[in-house]
């Protein structure tokens, strides 16, 4: 496998809350192009800090995050033209029209010169319905604006993706649809970090999986290795709360 | 059931930051508006002393010598500044202040609020100085606290009832329950009404003690009596807010909708609404002439009456040998008859002026804030009915005076009209403790009551109106 | 990049409940406004005109120069239709009153005809600006960041390589371009009504005015906006950014200017007891003199008084003395040299205290008004009322005006000798022999009388009108040599320079606002809080 630079990457990074609570600690990632890497975890575990880490909303404490060997506190400008996000529950903006809301965001992400056509084009690929394009967004339903949050990540065209919750609240047939995207992103060889509480769908689409527990990443695990591995009884024992255990990986000595 | 959800809301509504804030925001305007009004007062009560000094003084002329000293036998009724108009100013420096008496010639002449009254030295006046008013100028008085923020207030407890329930989700949870939803609506209501009351009645209280202590005004019965007629005016008020806040609520899914709702119409209907309509008077038909024309149109009045009551005359008499007619009872009617034309006439535009602002005001009767604003001058006795009811007790003072002086000195035994002429009356001194004085009485509470009634009657309308609308669409509403 | 925010802004504003609910009032509320005070402008004028031209027909009729009134017209501002100020509530025109004494410090002939329409007040454009174009610049800011941040718009918008300031500026510019496009519509609304209505001639510098009082309005609005983001990046929730600014709105626009006006009303009656305790002072001191220069010499008074009150009547009020014999014409003519300076003194220092008084009245309104500067939609009104000229300062300057015209007329009287002797005499039927002789010698010879000491006179008949038909026999009166008043006219560059403290003000609450903003914005978190 040759080594490729990853995408996205953070260095020991740290950060603590002004209220002393430490939600990251000393995560080290690395997200490679043309795979998905699916964040687990409980509320609080830290998978949105990570990811608003990223987007430079917070400073880290200690770390550094690299988008593209970029590092997001020194230049961010220039990191975000290298990342897409599509947030949780975003509502967009209910007066625009899903076109007008699509167009809005790809100027802003850079695209000035695209025309109605190619809207249609990737507001296609997504699978939303036809009728949809040019309807107001306030009317649309849960899966029809995720489907739009991630046309305005596909337009930007941007080697890494963030997604933060992307299926929580779908109906599973919207989940399946929007999980088809992703991995179609992931064969165009789009880095994706994608935090996520599902873990079906995480045991799915994942090429990696890991599992924050306090701000620490306790397990990683690759696709190959979880077919041997029950994940669902893994994240649910380590949900339990027992102190911070690290599993081994089989082979590995107990430490 | 309804208990608790009564007694929950009404925790809610209290302990939060709005209502403390709310309440230290009333607490500072009116202590502003006492350190204003005190100010004030104080020089228009001096004012006022000093023409009512300046009347006893010409009545005391009056008396030593009641044919010499006719020339300066005038006084001026003035509005009597009272406290109440710190509840309610309702405008009264900006429209006329009384009227001039001069019982020679049975003459009411309007002072306007600027009028320069020449005496018998040129200089003297008696008037308050002129200083504009600006256009959106709010009287600083418990009326405007009420109005305005009050009702504010009130939107803002009230915009939230049943979206921010929605909201948090609990909506769902309540009805989850045997409730009724008219009990809801009335909890909610009920709370609302509780707080914005408690911080009106702070307010007032305070007003009381601040007056008391710095213009020195007394705790009179009346003051009392006038401020609780104005706490239950302004209760029904802003209950008719509540009321809208909750309706707004009502009929928007979302808090941030219900609230712009909420404030538009609140501008609308506090704001440009009253504002707004003043200008109908302008239109053609509430047209009145200017001041010198109706003095020209009473002058023409009194000339014709004379032309035509000397035709009775004989022949030889004019202008200039009327001194032969002076006993003629003829000519005693027709100058009696001649003053009355004037005054008749300059009565009839004054009649007119008044009764153009009162169509107007109608106008105004769809704006709870004017209906309200109407109520607390009538409820205060202040402002136009305070002039109208000056204007009354001045009629009646007129006659109580003439028939004094006449039953007193009039060496005329003919006629049933009395007219100061120096042959008339009898140059004997008039006992000056015995001649009826003119005062500006406070009508009693009941009347003021009676007075307010209409606009009263019409917010208790409003009331019950958007009470059986809330319930109404609540019904109906989704709590999801 | 910023285009784009721009535009997204606008149509996003333009197409919210809240905006045009707004403008529908606002165009219901200045067509109303603008029709009602164009037909009160058209009245005004023609009142005006009417006005002048009466005026002057008078000046013909009157026959002597102790008889001249002048009446002096102050025409109304167009600029009136739209910032009405206080020339609807002053008078119309300025009274110099015959045998002048007094310096008019007031306007008279009430242009509102019905003193009760005081309790009501009038909407004009500037009331429009600050009371529904405030609050609609409040609605469209106060959710602008802290809205966006509640639903996770501005973490997506901040994900992009889109500086921040990009960002700010362009939520500014958006929220302006909303607010000037129905600002100008209303302006234009306004201003064709007035075009098309016929009988008001408009010239440039009212297309001038109108144009610099929109920008003022956008400078103002603009102040608003800023101030509204800004608060919108400071605030927890939308919710209570929009408390905050409308409590602000509240105080600052109506709690806040009415206290601090009501302080210098009062301070100004203050003002006006002490001139009148002075003025009584002085009128008692030129009463003593005048008795102590009486008594020195042989003039009776009683022979100046009526011995009947209906004098006054019937002589429409005009107090004067038959002169039936030689004695008491010395007595009258006594009396005129005695009084007559004193009179003139008298008026001097009169004059000289008032005059003080206005000018301390002055200076308490400018203090409050540099006060009331400080907070922007008081600052907005003024900086209209003095563009309009309908403010209380133009009030000031007609006066000034009027002032030192009256020092020039006063002159032009002495030297006509408007100040010397006046005497009344009935009817041919009842005049005594030396009245008879009298009379004759006035309308014999019109200059020449009585050795120059007595110079006019006036007949007194049955009717105060008939009098005027005997003007071509007793007319000294020639009008050709009135001194002219000149109004003034405010132009351009004056108006401007008046305000251009105001102005300044405006434009440094802009920059602060938005430096302030700028700071604020650069450390926002636009996290969405769950």
């Amino acid at each position: 496998m040759a080594k490729q630079q990853p995408i996205l990457k953070t260095d020991d990074l740290s950060k603590r809350y002004e209220d002393g609570v430490l939600a990251v600690d000393h995560l080290n990632l690395n997200i490679y192009p043309g795979e998905v890497y699916c964040l687990l975890g409980a509320n609080g575990a830290g998978k949105t800090t990570t990811i608003n880490l990223f987007l430079n909303f917070i400073p880290p404490t200690t770390g550094t995050c690299y988008v593209n060997g970029i590092d997001v506190t020194k230049d961010p400008l220039e990191a975000k033209k290298y990342v897409s996000f599509v947030s949780e529950n975003v509502m967009l903006y209910g007066n625009f029209t899903a076109r007008q809301n699509l167009d809005f965001f790809a100027k802003l992400g850079g695209k000035t010169n695209l025309a109605k056509n190619d809207y249609y084009q990737v507001m296609r690929r997504v699978s939303l319905q036809e009728k949809a394009f040019e309807q107001r967004v306030k009317n649309f339903s849960k899966g029809m604006r995720q489907k739009l949050g991630i046309s305005i990540a596909v337009i930007k065209d941007a080697p890494g993706i963030l997604l933060d919750e992307p299926t929580s609240g779908l109906d599973p047939k919207a989940a399946e649809e929007f999980l088809e995207i992703l991995n179609e992103l992931k064969k165009e060889g789009k880095a994706i970090l994608m935090s996520t509480h599902d873990i079906f769908r995480a045991k799915e689409i994942g090429d990696r999986v890991g599992i924050m527990k306090e701000g620490r990443l306790v397990m990683e695990r690759t696709r190959e290795e979880l077919q041997y591995e029950d994940l669902v009884k893994i994240y649910i024992d380590y949900m339990k709360s027992e102190p911070l255990k690290i599993w081994p990986l089989p082979g590995e000595p107990a430490c | 059931m309804l208990k608790i959800l009564l007694r929950r809301q009404l925790v809610e509504d209290i302990l939060t930051s709005r209502f403390f804030i709310s309440l230290v925001l009333i607490l500072s305007a009116v202590c502003v508006f006492s350190l204003v009004f005190t100010d004030h007062f104080q020089q228009s009560q001096d004012t006022y002393s000093k023409a009512m000094a300046q009347n006893d003084r010409n009545l005391q002329q009056f008396a030593k010598s009641p044919v010499g000293s006719l020339g300066s036998s005038m006084q001026s009724f003035l509005l009597k500044p009272k406290p109440e108009l710190f509840i309610s100013e309702a405008y009264e420096e900006n429209i006329p202040q009384g009227f001039l008496y001069e019982p020679y010639n049975y003459s009411l002449q309007l002072l306007s609020p600027k009028e320069e009254v020449s005496g018998a030295q040129h200089y003297r006046s008696i008037s308050k100085k002129e200083n504009p008013a600006d256009v959106f100028t709010y009287s600083p008085d418990l009326t405007f606290i009420v109005q305005v923020l009050l009702s504010f207030f009130a939107l803002i407890l009230a915009f939230g009832a049943v979206t921010a329930e929605k909201e948090k989700g609990t909506l769902g949870l309540i009805y989850s329950n045997p409730t009724k939803r008219a009990y809801f609506i009335l909890a909610k209501y009920l709370s609302a009404l509780f707080t914005v009351g408690i911080s009106l009645l702070i307010g007032l209280i305070l007003s009381l003690i601040l007056l008391n202590v710095l213009s020195a005004v007394p705790f009179s019965s009346s003051l009392i009596s006038s401020l609780s007629l104005f706490f239950l005016v302004s209760m029904i008020y802003l209950s008719v807010f509540i009321l809208l806040g909750i309706l707004c609520s009502v009929l928007s899914h979302r808090s941030k909708n219900s609230l712009v709702l909420c404030l538009l119409i609140w501008v609308f209907l506090v704001i440009v609404f009253p504002k707004t309509t003043g200008m109908l008077l302008t239109l053609k038909r509430f047209d009145v002439p200017t001041g010198e024309e109706i003095q020209q149109l009473a002058q023409k009045a009194s000339f014709e009456t004379e032309d035509r009551l000397t035709k009775q005359l004989p022949a030889d008499w004019s202008r200039t040998n009327f001194e032969k007619y002076r006993h003629n009872e003829l000519f005693l009617k027709m100058l009696f008859a001649y003053d009355k034309a004037h005054q008749d006439t300059l009565d009839y535009y004054l009649r007119k002026k008044i009764s153009a602002v009162e169509t107007t005001r109608r106008v105004n009767f769809l704006s709870p804030a004017s209906l309200f604003e109407y109520s607390s001058s009538s409820v205060s006795g202040t402002g136009l009915i305070h002039f109208e009811n000056l204007w009354t007790q001045i009629r009646r003072y007129e006659n109580d005076f003439l028939s004094y002086v006449k039953n007193e000195r009039s060496v005329l035994e003919k006629g049933s009209f009395f007219y100061l002429f120096s042959d008339t009356i009898s140059d004997k001194p008039l006992d000056f403790n015995a001649i009826p004085k003119f005062e500006d009485k406070n009508p009693k509470s009941g009347k003021r009551l009676k007075d307010a009634s209409p606009y009263i009657g019409l917010l208790v309308l409003y009331n019950l109106f958007l009470f059986a609308f809330v319930v109404y669409k609540f019904q109906t509403y989704d709590v999801r | 990049m910023i285009k784009t925010i721009i535009k997204r802004e606008f149509l996003d504003n333009i197409l919210s409940f809240k905006f045009i609910a707004c403008v529908l009032v606002a165009i219901v509320v200045s067509l109303a406004s603008t029709s009602i005070l164009t037909q009160d402008y058209k009245d005004r004028l023609r009142n005006y005109d009417k006005g002048v031209v009466s005026a002057k027909e008078e000046l013909t009729r009157i026959p002597v120069y102790s008889c001249l009134k002048i009446k002096l017209y102050r025409k109304p501002s167009p600029l009136s239709i739209f910032v009405a100020g206080i020339e609807r509530k002053v008078g119309s025109y300025a009274e110099i009153p015959n045998a002048p004494m007094d310096i008019p410090t007031s306007l008279q002939g009430g242009v509102t005809k019905n003193e009760f329409a005081a309790i009501f007040s009038i909407f004009d454009f500037s009331s429009l600006i600050v009371i529904i174009f405030t609050i609609l610049a409040i609605f469209l800011a106060y959710d602008s960041i802290s809205g966006e941040k509640e639903s996770g718009l501005l973490s997506l918008a901040l994900s992009n390589s889109v500086p921040r300031y990009k960002v700010l500026l362009g939520k500014y510019l958006g929220a302006l371009v909303s607010i000037a496009v129905p600002l100008a519509f209303c302006f234009i609304l306004g201003t064709l009504f007035v075009l098309f209505s016929k009988s008001v001639e408009l010239d440039t510098h009212f297309f001038l005015s109108m144009g610099l009082l929109f920008s003022v309005s956008l400078l103002y609005l603009s102040c608003i906006l800023l101030l509204g983001i800004f608060v919108s990046s400071r605030t927890k929730t939308s919710f209570s950014s929009l408390l905050l600014l409308l409590g602000f709105y509240l105080v600052l626009t109506f709690l806040i200017p009415q206290a601090v006006k009501s302080y210098s009303a009062n301070a100004i009656i203050e003002q006006t007891k002490n001139v009148e305790n002075n003025l009584e002072t002085v009128t008692n001191e030129e009463d003593k003199r005048e008795d102590e220069a009486y008594r020195k010499t042989p003039f009776k008074k009683q022979w100046r008084i009526p011995n009947d009150f209906t004098n006054m009547r019937l002589y429409g009020g005009i107090i004067l003395n038959r002169i039936s014999s030689p004695e008491l014409l010395e007595n009258e003519i006594l009396w005129r040299s005695i009084r007559t300076p004193i009179e003139k003194e008298y008026t001097q220092k009169v004059y000289d205290l008032k005059n003080k008084d206005l000018n301390i009245e002055e200076r308490i309104r400018n203090g409050t008004h540099r006060l009331l500067a400080l907070i922007p939609s008081t600052n907005f009104s003024r900086i209209a009322e003095l563009m309009a000229d309908t403010g209380e300062d133009s009030l000031g300057r007609y006066l000034r005006h009027v002032a030192l015209y009256w020092h020039e007329y006063m002159r032009y009287l002495d030297e006509k000798g408007a100040f010397g002797l006046r005497f009344t005499y009935p009817g041919p039927e009842e005049q005594t022999p030396y009245e008879k002789a009298l009379i004759k010698k006035i309308t014999d010879d019109s200059t020449e009388l009585l050795k120059g000491k007595a110079r006019s006179a006036m007949y007194q008949g049955k009717y105060y009108d008939e009098a005027l038909n005997y003007r071509p026999k007793l007319t000294f009166l020639n009008l050709e040599d009135l001194p002219a008043f000149k109004s003034p006219e405010l132009g351009m560059t004056e108006g401007l320079q008046g305000n251009l403290l105001n102005i300044v003000i405006m434009v440094f609450y802009n920059l602060l606002f938005f430096v302030l903003t700028y700071f604020s914005f650069s450390i926002y978190d636009p996290r969405r809080i769950d």
